[in-house]
């Protein structure tokens, strides 16, 4: 994320489990309370369905599912949406947190020994009060070659 | 050539609308090269473009001023004011000649050499030269005067230039899906309207809905295009393959203008270029054979686009050897395409259709020009990919024609909306045949060939998937109470098992998302009055993804294994008027309707009635068939895969199990024979010419 270096220094955040998230405050386009989808059968295992965004069609991304983190049932559930490629995305998370300034100096690299998906998905890791922040590419969120069949 | 003329002057227009401006600007700033560039350009397009169409005054002038300005360009001259109006001057008569050419399709006669020595003037940078270009005053006032000649008597006429306007094509689609939406929210007001009964906002949601759809069909016109921008290569393609196989071959294209949305306009241009390549390659006959058949030396091929309910529809008819049925039959079972049971005992008419199943080539010697691995099962595939048909006919030692029927538009489809496993599906119309709906003890028509499930369909076993199951739904579907999709896609016939359709809409086609892409068994999705997301199934995928591809399975396990000599056909017994009794074997029927005589109409001479939002074409089962006022007709359909038509008899009498055994040969046309059916003497019909009859025959 050159773009981060540079001084894009807001980042929305959000909570999939235990972990918090960070995407830069310009690729999110709104946040909504999650929304019915509509199935895709057969399709990857990351695809939680297609929703009706204002008549728009909006694929929904699991978020558990995509970074392997395992699902709690009873999670209020909200929808990250974002723009990637000219297609709208929702990002099923289990929750929104503020707009975080991150100034670039607290950007701190990723640990060498981090895993194989999230190292190709994160960028950095913030250090917060409570807990550290990673900060995801959408782009490479979104890549379909990193996805799960 | 009026096209084009027409395209180059409404570029030109553009160009020369920004170059007056231009060379004032270089004049204030004759360093700047980015403006020097674009100037050379437009007049340099100007050139090109007028050479191309024969243009030569305009030429002479653009190209002077073209050497001008590149002398600009190399630093040679400086854009001093003397130079630049010089060059104005030139930009005048342009104009004026381009005024001209609009109003009179020709170059007006005049000139214009004095303006040329003028510009050639500052070509030649020698000293003594420079010292006429002074005294070029005189000359000057002559050139300066003929280019500001009024242009024409009736100024104040409106330009064709001014009428039209280019747009980008992405602003065309975004206005296209925003129209989508636009229809898709009118739907839901239509559905909160007619839940109640007395609501103020009934008469606002009628107009909204009248608006709506003549925005919807304004906006679709604005992404029609003329069917001849696909078959512009055509003519050429046809004179190499001519001059390289010695064979004389005349190319006629009617009916380029008829309009349809450029995507298929774009979808067409592929299977057309492989068809004409075949028809001139291999149906049409060198010289020597056709002077020896007592045909005219030079072949013919005919390309025909016309409008036809609601369809498009383009044929390419040659007058070359056609194709041999024969041929045909034995290099489909030798390929293992059909079984040699099924290959004898069908239809000339299918056996042809033959050729359209992968792997089939009918190519004896594969050429550099035609066998290119293209088959005519690519081009089936190309255009059922975009929801149209094609089909082929062919008279032996006559030639050939092929019919390709498309959709006029891709974004706005008729369709099924069906339930399975809780969640809804959208079939495409389209490629829905029929429907049939099974109950809790019928399900005895399912028979399971090792895993392949099979139902029988009248004489037909049909491969069957459920729904539900295909697409691995975790709620396994109901197979106890439940509706039989038949659909036809890829020449083959299968059934999907639903749970229950649920409603027959007109959808808006949305592309999905590139993460749900990569399964291929979707067409798109839509979103439904209420809101709801639905995919749309692409039954041709499915079947494929299923296994229910007949292409998969060996040819005997799909059609009627070994045919018993003697097996009984189940015969349909009509009455066509003075108690004449007429039999068609009930495998060939697809459905029976009764029909209003009132509601069916003549066009051009033949019987048509509307039909599942379509024209079916009909056929009187005989000259005493009568069409009484208030009276309903019994019309017996016949989909024959990508047509159907209806033959019009006065009454259904009785379906009868019996051998068909023909005992006496045609006397007349449209009779196959007679046969002893339950006890009398009864004709058979023959279906292929009441066909042929219906499509007001195909190759005449």
């Amino acid at each position: 994320m050159i773009a981060m270096a540079e001084g894009t220094d807001e980042v929305v955040t959000f909570r999939v489990g235990k972990q918090w998230f960070g995407l830069p405050v310009i690729a999110v386009q709104e946040v909504i309370s999650h929304q019915q989808t509509a199935r895709v059968p057969l399709a990857r295992s990351c695809v939680a369905g297609l929703l009706n965004l204002r008549g728009q069609v909006v694929t929904a991304i699991d978020m558990h599912d995509r970074m392997e983190i395992s699902a709690n049932a009873s999670e209020s559930l909200m929808d990250v949406v974002v723009c990637d490629g000219g297609e709208l995305f929702a990002l099923v998370v289990d929750e929104v947190g503020d707009v975080v300034a991150v100034p670039p100096h607290t950007l701190e690299r990723l640990p060498a020994s981090l895993d194989g998906l999230w190292a190709r998905i994160c960028t950095g890791v913030v250090r917060l009060d409570n807990g550290l922040l990673a900060l995801i590419d959408v782009a490479r969120l979104l890549d379909e070659s990193s996805t799960r069949p | 050539m009026d096209d084009l003329l027409k395209d180059f002057l409404a570029e030109s227009a553009e160009n020369l609308s920004q170059l007056d401006h231009n060379l004032v600007e270089l004049e204030r700033d004759p360093s700047n090269t980015s403006l020097l560039n674009s100037i050379f350009r437009a007049i340099h397009t100007i050139k090109g473009t007028c050479g191309f169409l024969g243009l030569a005054r305009l030429e002479n002038v653009s190209h002077t001023a073209e050497s001008v300005l590149d002398q600009l360009r190399s630093g040679v001259l400086k854009a001093e004011p003397e130079v630049i109006s010089d060059i104005l001057r030139a930009v005048d008569l342009i104009k004026f000649i381009l005024s001209e050419l609009e109003s009179h399709r020709a170059e007006p006669a005049g000139d214009d050499s004095l303006l040329v020595a003028l510009l050639e003037q500052w070509l030649t940078p020698i000293e003594g030269q420079k010292a006429t270009a002074v005294d070029g005053t005189t000359q000057r006032a002559t050139a300066v005067d003929l280019a500001a000649r009024p242009s024409s008597s009736q100024p104040e006429q409106p330009s064709p230039i001014h009428s039209s306007l280019r747009v980008n094509i992405t602003l065309l689609d975004s206005l296209m899906n925003l129209a989508g939406e636009l229809v898709l929210n009118r739907n839901q007001f239509l559905e909160m309207v007619s839940r109640e009964d007395d609501s103020a906002l009934a008469t606002p949601v009628q107009q909204l809905n009248r608006i709506t759809a003549e925005l919807q069909s304004a906006i679709m016109k604005t992404r029609m295009q003329p069917v001849g921008s696909a078959w512009g290569k055509l003519p050429r393609i046809v004179r190499d393959i001519a001059r390289e196989t010695g064979k004389k071959i005349e190319l006629d294209m009617k009916g380029a203008a008829t309009e349809m949305d450029r995507q298929l306009v774009q979808a067409l241009q592929d299977p057309l270029t492989h068809m004409v390549r075949n028809s001139a390659d291999h149906g049409i006959e060198s010289v020597a054979v056709r002077r020896a058949l007592g045909k005219p030396a030079t072949g013919k091929i005919l390309l025909n686009a016309y409008h036809e309910g609601g369809h498009v529809i383009v044929e390419i008819r040659d007058d070359g050897k056609g194709i041999d049925v024969a041929e045909v039959r034995r290099i489909a079972i030798e390929r293992g395409i059909v079984s040699r049971e099924l290959a004898e005992t069908m239809s000339d008419c299918r056996a042809l259709r033959l050729v359209f199943e992968p792997g089939f080539s009918t190519a004896v010697e594969v050429t550099h020009i035609s066998g290119r691995g293209v088959g005519m099962d690519v081009v089936r595939s190309n255009i059922e990919h975009v929801g149209g048909a094609v089909d082929i006919a062919s008279v032996p030692g006559r030639g050939c024609t092929v019919r390709i029927q498309l959709p006029l538009t891709l974004a706005i489809i008729s369709s099924l909306i069906v339930k399975a496993a809780g969640e809804l599906f959208a079939f495409p119309q389209a490629s829905v045949l029929e429907l049939i709906r099974r109950g809790p003890d019928e399900m005895s028509g399912i028979d399971t060939l090792r895993n392949v499930r099979l139902f029988r369909l009248r004489d037909d076993l049909v491969p069957v998937v459920n729904l539900a199951d295909a697409l691995r739904l975790a709620e396994r579907g109901a197979d106890e109470v439940h509706t039989l999709v038949v659909c036809q896609a890829g020449g083959a016939r299968f059934g999907i098992i639903v749970d229950e359709v649920i409603d027959s809409q007109e959808i808006v086609v949305k592309p999905i998302g590139r993460l749900a892409r990569s399964v291929r068994c979707y067409a798109g999705c839509t979103i439904l009055g209420d809101g709801r997301v639905v995919m749309i199934i692409d039954p041709a995928a499915l079947a494929i993804r299923s296994g229910t591809d007949t292409s998969t399975l060996s040819p005997a396990a799909v059609e009627t294994p070994a045919v018993p000599a003697a097996k009984p056909d189940s015969l349909l017994l009509f009455g066509i008027g003075h108690d004449a009794v007429q039999a068609v074997p009930l495998s060939l029927v697809a459905r029976l309707e009764e029909i209003p005589a009132d509601r069916i109409e003549t066009a051009g001479g033949n019987l048509v009635v509307q039909y599942r939002g379509s024209l079916l074409p009909l056929v009187a089962a005989g000259p005493s068939v009568t069409f009484t006022s208030g009276r309903t007709n019994s019309v017996i359909v016949f989909n024959d895969g990508s047509s159907s038509f209806g033959i019009a008899v006065n009454d259904i009498r009785d379906i009868v199990d019996e051998v068909l055994n023909l005992e006496l040969v045609a006397a007349r046309p449209g009779i196959l024979g007679t046969a002893i059916i339950a006890g009398a003497a009864t004709e058979v019909l023959d279906v292929s010419y009441y066909m042929n009859r219906a499509r007001g025959g195909m190759v005449s």
